[in-house]
């Protein structure tokens, strides 16, 4: 638990998020979606929609209107029947990240909401490198404007750029900003949720409202290293930074004790909900390297390949 | 435990207050968080977020408390109604005699003694001061009169019983004379009773008696004397008492030794309870009554007894010198009779005027001592010891002393070494006239009538001696054995020709005139340790450290007397130091004692209850906590 930002709460930090060796590092990596996905333009990934590219995939009975350079005139030769020959169409993967901006990821040392805009940032990259449709949706109490999906690497930059220009705004709103971005998301693609969950209303209903569709939700739970493991004592007065609520406790070797039970159970509880919602969890800590999360963990985990 | 004002408990109200305070007091440090969502699920936890959780923590809060809660208890004033005391100033009279070595139960009298007082000093309260006085056959005050309760304890470790017999008497009057000076003191006498009665004047200072000790069996050696044999033969007879003041008869063997080595032994089968067995040893010419031989006395009890102290007695025979002696009066058979048995003794027999001639002679050897049988010289002679027989020496009593017809005998000395083995209970009435002789100093009575002594010693600037103050020739005293007993107990005092050193008991004094030349006395002890001592003035030793049992030697040399080779002539003295006391012998705790008339029984009766204060302890404590709660608010 850091006593103050490194940088003031919220704003943006002048370093770039990704620097240029990490990039390179980064190139030749793609999302990995656990089922192919229905993309609105063709992509560079495989979709359930039959279409017409040059891979062939199964045949059907014509019918009037059919474009009739799809006939399969060597089954017509050999059957006498007519049949259109249907190709896999490749198509394009909408991946949506919502990074929590909310004042809570304002802190810890690495700060975490610039943690969460790295994160965001390389899985863009790597996304937009393999011509995906790539949508940054911040959120704190609402979900404030998004960065709409663009395609292609040539928004790489722009993108990013717009991340580190994202600040963090005011306190959590995790059902209302959530349920706001599935009713205007795309019904089918990969949706990556990075935030520290910290919520006083709760996590369950927001996370129950971006799962139960045809995507592929993934969930980076990020915490600081303060926040898992705090370096307090005494008697203190404990202020939110998000809505100035205060506790009053004087802590010692029994409360702290108690409090990483309480952190143990808290992740414990994510979890179980991420499993009964078809959601892929990732717990990390701002204490882990960034380039070991997306080079390791996340490679690990087969969300990036 | 009482409370002498519980109402002031009415204090520990403070405690809640303190702990109100405590809460509205509290500073807590404002920390900013990025959320307090999983610290209120912490204090979800009533365990973490209960009240005592915080107090524990709060070393401060804590002290705070416990300055209160001492405070309150302090200002309530528990007292203990604890053990006895009368007084404020408690003289406590610790017995260190022989006696009090007997052991019992694995400890000795002594140790319970000190366990008794060792007590009372614990239970002193605030204000009582004590002092300890250690009494055998004299009293020393061992510590000032204190309140340091850590000076009396180790006072009281250091003491440890002796082998001295026991006389209240100075102990009595060592505390009267501190208790005098003091308001309100008590004296408390731990001891097995087991002294003479003291009859001194009435003492106004409150007395306790705390009697300790169970035992009662103890046979012991009470009396040894010697006597060397009349007649030519010589030898001599030693006399041994073995009382037995216990309730069980005691059998032993009595043995003598002269040496190392054994010479005699006799077996008692059982002296009877409160019985005494008296022994006599007889030596001739076997090797006893030889010069400086020293004879111990050794009885063993059969079955074992509780006081080894009094299990041996040493007496010393010293070499015999020849006596020279005129006997100047007229015709005496009796005495001539007398006078001629006495072993290494020269008589001369002058009549009055012949030794006048001859002391009025410049160059005439003086004797060691003059017999003035029914007359008496007109000038004192220097230089000879003097036996006045019916006349009185001249110059010494003026007036002349009273004469009295037939004076009844009152008493006699029966412990002066001139009286050991005489009787003078058949002259009672039977003098037909005696002078009755004043006290002098220097001077003890021997034979008491109403009026006075008639058998007196005496001693001058230039001369003494002893005086009869009455004509024996008209008594039955010639026809009685006594006589030629006192005329060779009389010659050998006087004439310094004394056979046997019968020694003294512990704590008694030694004297030795050894001459004017004397520097010093080279002593040793019965432990064997060697200690240079410096004459006095007169060049006589004295000391009265003679607190062990055994042989004292004392030797010494004049500057002014040398032998043929001009070399100091050297001199040697043995005195035997034995116990030799009834008293000390019936070990019997006795239940009640008697002081100056009064009887003393254990002290619970005269006990009273004593307050033991509590407050100064418990308001040093507040203070101290205050301290620390000081020390540790600036260090935070």
């Amino acid at each position: 638990m850091a006593e103050a930002s490194p940088h003031p709460a919220g704003a943006p930090s002048r370093e770039p998020l990704l620097d240029k060796e990490f990039l390179a590092r980064i190139e030749r990596l793609s999302l990995l979606s656990r089922a192919t996905l229905t993309g609105r333009m063709r992509g560079g990934r495989r979709s359930r929609r039959r279409g017409f590219s040059t891979e062939f995939a199964d045949h059907r009975d014509y019918v009037p209107g059919d474009d009739i350079r799809y006939l399969d005139w060597n089954i017509y030769g050999r059957l006498d029947r007519l049949f259109i020959k249907l190709f896999e169409e490749e198509e394009d993967l909408t991946v949506c990240i919502l990074v929590d901006c909310s004042r809570s990821m304002a802190f810890g040392e690495p700060n975490k909401f610039r943690y969460a805009r790295q994160v965001a940032a390389a899985l863009s990259y790597i996304a937009l490198g393999t011509e995906d449709r790539v949508g940054i949706y911040p959120f704190d109490r609402t979900m404030r404007a998004p960065f709409p999906p663009v395609r292609g690497r040539r928004n790489a930059m722009r993108l990013i750029s717009w991340l580190g220009d994202l600040e963090a705004g005011a306190g959590t709103g995790l059902l209302e900003s959530l349920t706001s971005f599935a009713s205007a998301a795309p019904a089918r693609g990969m949706v990556i949720l990075i935030s520290d969950l910290l919520d006083p209303a709760g996590y369950k209903d927001a996370l129950r409202t971006i799962a139960g569709r045809r995507t592929d939700v993934h969930l980076i739970h990020l915490l600081s290293p303060d926040e898992i493991e705090p370096v307090v004592a005494g008697d203190l007065r404990l202020v939110d930074a998000e809505d100035g609520e205060t506790i009053e406790v004087s802590v010692g070797g029994r409360i702290l004790e108690a409090y990483r039970r309480t952190v143990d159970e808290f992740r414990a509880g994510v979890q179980e909900t991420c499993r009964r919602f078809d959601i892929q969890p990732l717990f990390t800590s701002t204490g882990t390297p960034f380039d070991e999360l997306v080079l390791g963990y996340l490679r690990a985990r087969q969300i990036i390949g | 435990m009482t409370w002498l004002t519980p109402s002031m408990a009415w204090f520990g109200l403070l405690i809640p207050a303190v702990l109100i305070l405590w809460f509205l007091k509290m500073k807590r440090r404002d920390v900013e968080i990025s959320s307090t969502l999983l610290w209120a699920m912490v204090l979800d936890d009533k365990r973490v977020n209960s009240p005592f959780q915080r107090f524990r923590k709060s070393l401060l809060l804590l002290l705070q408390l416990l300055v209160i809660i001492l405070a309150t208890l302090a200002l309530m004033q528990p007292e203990k109604q604890g053990e006895i005391v009368a007084g404020r100033v408690h003289l406590l009279l610790l017995d260190v005699s022989a006696s009090m070595a007997v052991t019992e139960g694995g400890s000795t009298r002594f140790d319970r003694a000190q366990a008794l007082a060792k007590q009372r000093i614990e239970n002193m309260g605030a204000g009582e001061s004590a002092v300890i006085i250690a009494f055998d056959h004299g009293a020393r005050a061992v510590t000032p009169v204190t309140d340091d309760r850590g000076e009396l304890r180790r006072a009281l470790e250091v003491l440890e019983p002796g082998v001295s017999a026991t006389r209240i008497g100075p102990a009595i009057e060592l505390a009267v004379s501190i208790g005098e000076r003091q308001n309100d003191a008590v004296a408390v006498i731990y001891s097995d009773g087991n002294f003479e009665a003291w009859e001194g004047k009435l003492i106004s200072l409150p007395l306790e008696y705390e009697p300790v000790g169970t035992g009662t069996e103890n046979a012991g050696i009470t009396s040894l004397s010697a006597r060397p044999e009349l007649g030519a033969e010589g030898g001599l007879r030693i006399f041994v008492e073995v009382r037995n003041p216990g309730v069980e008869p005691a059998a032993g063997t009595l043995s003598l030794h002269l040496g190392d080595v054994p010479v005699r032994v006799a077996e008692h089968e059982g002296i009877e309870p409160g019985g005494r067995w008296s022994h006599t040893f007889e030596i001739k010419g076997d090797g006893g009554g030889g010069g400086g031989d020293v004879l111990e006395v050794l009885w063993e009890p059969r079955d074992g007894d509780a006081l080894a102290a009094d299990d041996r007695a040493w007496i010393v025979v010293e070499p015999p010198s020849t006596v020279t002696l005129w006997q100047v009066g007229p015709p005496n058979f009796a005495l001539d009779d007398a006078l001629a048995v006495l072993p290494h003794t020269h008589v001369h027999t002058l009549t009055p005027e012949a030794a006048k001639e001859r002391l009025a002679a410049r160059d005439v050897d003086l004797p060691d001592l003059i017999i003035w049988d029914r007359t008496a010289p007109d000038e004192m002679p220097r230089g000879p010891a003097h036996l006045f027989l019916g006349a009185l020496p001249p110059g010494v009593w003026d007036p002349e002393p009273p004469l009295v017809e037939r004076p009844p005998i009152i008493s006699w000395d029966q412990e002066h070494p001139l009286n050991r083995f005489v009787r003078y209970s058949y002259l009672d009435g039977e003098i037909p006239e005696g002078w009755v002789l004043p006290d002098l100093p220097h001077s003890k009575a021997l034979l008491d009538s109403r009026g006075g002594a008639l058998i007196r010693t005496f001693r001058t600037e230039s001369s003494e001696g002893i005086v009869v103050g009455f004509d024996a020739m008209r008594t039955r005293w010639p026809l009685q054995t006594s006589f030629p007993f006192f005329l060779q107990a009389a010659v050998a005092y006087l004439g310094r020709s004394v056979e046997t050193v019968e020694g003294i008991r512990p704590g008694e004094l030694i004297a030795i005139e050894g001459g004017s030349g004397v520097e010093s006395y080279r002593v040793t002890d019965p432990a064997g340790r060697t200690r240079e001592i410096k004459a006095s003035a007169d060049g006589w030793f004295r000391s009265a450290e003679t607190d062990q049992l055994g042989l004292f030697s004392i030797a010494w040399h004049d500057a002014k007397v040398v032998d043929e080779t001009g070399k100091p002539f050297e001199w040697a003295r043995i005195v035997p130091v034995s116990l030799l006391s009834l008293a000390e012998s019936s070990i019997t705790p006795q239940g009640k004692i008697s002081i100056a008339g009064g009887e003393l029984t254990e002290a619970s009766a005269n006990r009273t209850l004593a307050r033991k204060v509590f407050w100064p302890w418990l308001l040093a404590l507040a203070v101290i906590f205050l301290m620390g709660e000081w020390y540790f608010y600036h260090r935070r």
